[in-house]
């Protein structure tokens, strides 16, 4: 009993480190807790509240059972499409801005293509896709382009880790097999890069899905355009329809995103 | 339905073991090696055609509509605006564009802590080796993946109507958000803590709650902590956007000032921006060593 307690007085103490912890948690949450400022709900906030409810038990159902133009399910694939088209074009523009980044390839002037980067990494993805609805006009080609510049922040970080992790010594054992030139690339950089950018890509088209849902608000194509315009019409079920496309094709791109990676990582 | 997948996948075994042959080949000693069979080029055949589905869904109609030509042709616009951006830059606009960050960083300050705070209890609920056989944790889950299908937008577009506008609307979506996401991340790290002082706690006569403060809290804390502060800089970029749809912050003007072709206005606005971003995403990511 002695030894126990003598070793619960041991014990590691972060006393002064937790106080640090919780007198900057509280008091950032007093600095910024004015703002939640309660404005009250809106004229029939309430009702409209109990209605977006109710129209999600019941949205209107042929929008999401039809094919046609401006269905549920068109402007998914159209939210889908662009998705894709989006994360490949990102996923080849990034190529350039990685290889002009990673170290072991440029060296220190890498802070160049670090700050790029940084700064799409960073950049409001809305502002992006309002400059280029200055160029394509309104619809998915300018989600399109927006989202295929948005992605190269991501992807080419990404690209540059693969890069800079890359083995010498297979290159070197290729070498003294006397391998080609095409030889080295095909057997020593290829296999190496392959199963990490693509698992990279697919995580990135999963997130690209989900931006892909919202540029509509700003007229870049996709569901967010019905989704804008069915609630500002009040048309909620028709809005309810559009969210139910929203989370259906979001869980399905999730589960094979998640299932197609751990594939990948597995081998 | 299954026998159908059966059978579809029985073909597939069927083609890949005749095409074993055609993969085999003869050493000098006389042994066979087969190399394995590449799934590269029916993945790649199953991303052409959704690639020219999806092209002739979106470029093509596009081209139809408008043209080749009239696409080139605009693409310059896209360089003038960021010209403009640059050689317009106003910086007298920068006593504006204060208030409205602030904003912005209140709401994902506080957005965040309260979806933390209330994300902690649901998380634990959520886990099955703490919850043993119960059914809670696969209903919570269940809700879980649905809630974080929608970004913080739409939750904001969704309470702008309830709401009418101001900061308000984007606090709450942001501890929706934020809400639903560590919860996910928690859930998935008490999944994988070590149970064995929780057990042995247990058995020394201690009380579950008793157990769970000495065995399970000083194992996530630490990442608990981690996740804030990377869920913070995921809110912090999500909440500049989050005045498109009314809900306060550095948005409203970003909008308003693309909408009244001012850059050089909004070149300050990103700059400043930018500036928090990155200064709050270096923090973060050395504090976030300094945890792990």
């Amino acid at each position: 009993m002695q030894t126990i307690l003598q070793k619960y007085d041991e014990r590691p103490r972060n006393g002064l480190r937790n106080t640090i912890t919780i007198s900057v948690i509280l008091f950032l949450t007093v600095w910024s807790a004015d703002i939640i400022n309660y404005p009250g709900l809106f004229e029939n906030g309430l009702n409209i509240a109990r209605n977006i409810f109710k129209a999600l038990y019941n949205p209107t159902w042929h929008l999401i059972f039809s094919v046609e133009v401006d269905s549920i399910p068109f402007l998914m694939f159209e939210t889908l499409g662009i998705a894709f088209l989006g994360t490949l074009l990102g996923a080849i523009l990034s190529i350039p801005f990685a290889f002009l980044t990673a170290k072991n390839i440029v060296g220190r002037f890498n802070i160049i293509g670090n700050t790029i980067i940084t700064t799409i990494r960073s950049f409001p993805f809305f502002l992006i896709a309002l400059m280029f609805v200055r160029v394509s006009g309104p619809g998915p080609m300018t989600g399109v382009l927006t989202i295929g510049v948005l992605s190269i922040g991501m992807i080419s970080k990404l690209y540059i880790e693969v890069i800079e992790d890359i083995d010498p010594g297979i290159l070197l054992a290729l070498d003294a097999l006397g391998a080609t030139k095409y030889q080295k690339i095909r057997y020593g950089i290829i296999p190496q890069l392959t199963a990490s950018i693509i698992s990279v890509v697919i995580y990135r088209f999963e997130i690209n899905v989900k931006n892909a849902t919202v540029l509509g608000i700003v007229g870049a194509g996709g569901i967010g355009v019905t989704l804008l315009t069915a609630m500002n019409a009040g048309r909620w079920r028709d809005a309810a329809a559009a969210l139910w496309g929203i989370i259906i094709v979001v869980l399905i791109v999730d589960y094979f995103s998640t299932m197609l990676r751990k594939k990948l990582v597995n081998g | 339905m299954k026998t159908l997948c059966s059978k579809i996948s029985n073909l597939f075994k069927n083609f890949i073991k005749r095409n074993e042959r055609y993969r085999t080949s003869v050493l000098d000693d006389g042994t066979n090696i087969t190399r394995p069979f590449s799934y590269a080029l029916i993945i790649f055949a199953v991303v052409a055609i959704i690639f020219v589905y999806f092209w002739n869904m979106i470029v093509t109609d596009f081209f139809d509509r408008f043209g080749f030509q009239f696409f080139v042709s605009s693409i310059p616009n896209f360089f003038t605006i960021i010209q403009k951006m640059v050689v317009q830059v106003n910086w007298s606009y920068f006593d504006k564009v204060v208030a409205p960050l602030v904003d912005t960083i209140k709401i994902s300050i506080i957005g965040t802590l309260l979806g933390a705070i209330f994300s902690l209890p649901v998380a634990i609920l959520a886990s099955q080796n703490i919850m043993g056989k119960s059914k809670i944790p696969n209903i919570i889950k269940f809700f879980l993946s649905i809630i974080r299908t929608f970004p913080t937008l739409v939750y904001a577009l969704i309470f702008s109507f309830i709401f009418g506008y101001g900061t308000f609307i984007g606090v709450l979506a942001t501890i929706i958000f934020t809400f639903s996401i560590i919860t996910k991340m928690m859930y998935e790290i008490i999944e994988t803590i070590d149970m064995g002082a929780f057990i042995a706690i247990e058995a020394t006569g201690a009380t579950k709650l008793q157990a769970f403060r000495a065995a399970v809290i000083p194992q996530i804390i630490g990442r608990f902590y981690s996740i804030i502060l990377y869920n913070f800089e995921i809110n912090l970029r999500a909440s500049a956007i989050l005045g498109f749809v009314n809900a306060g912050g550095i948005g409203i003007i970003m909008n308003d000032q693309m909408a009244l072709m001012k850059y050089g206005n909004v070149a300050v606005i990103v700059l400043a921006l930018l500036a928090v971003v990155i200064v709050v995403q270096n923090f973060s990511q050395y504090l976030r060593r300094r945890l792990t």
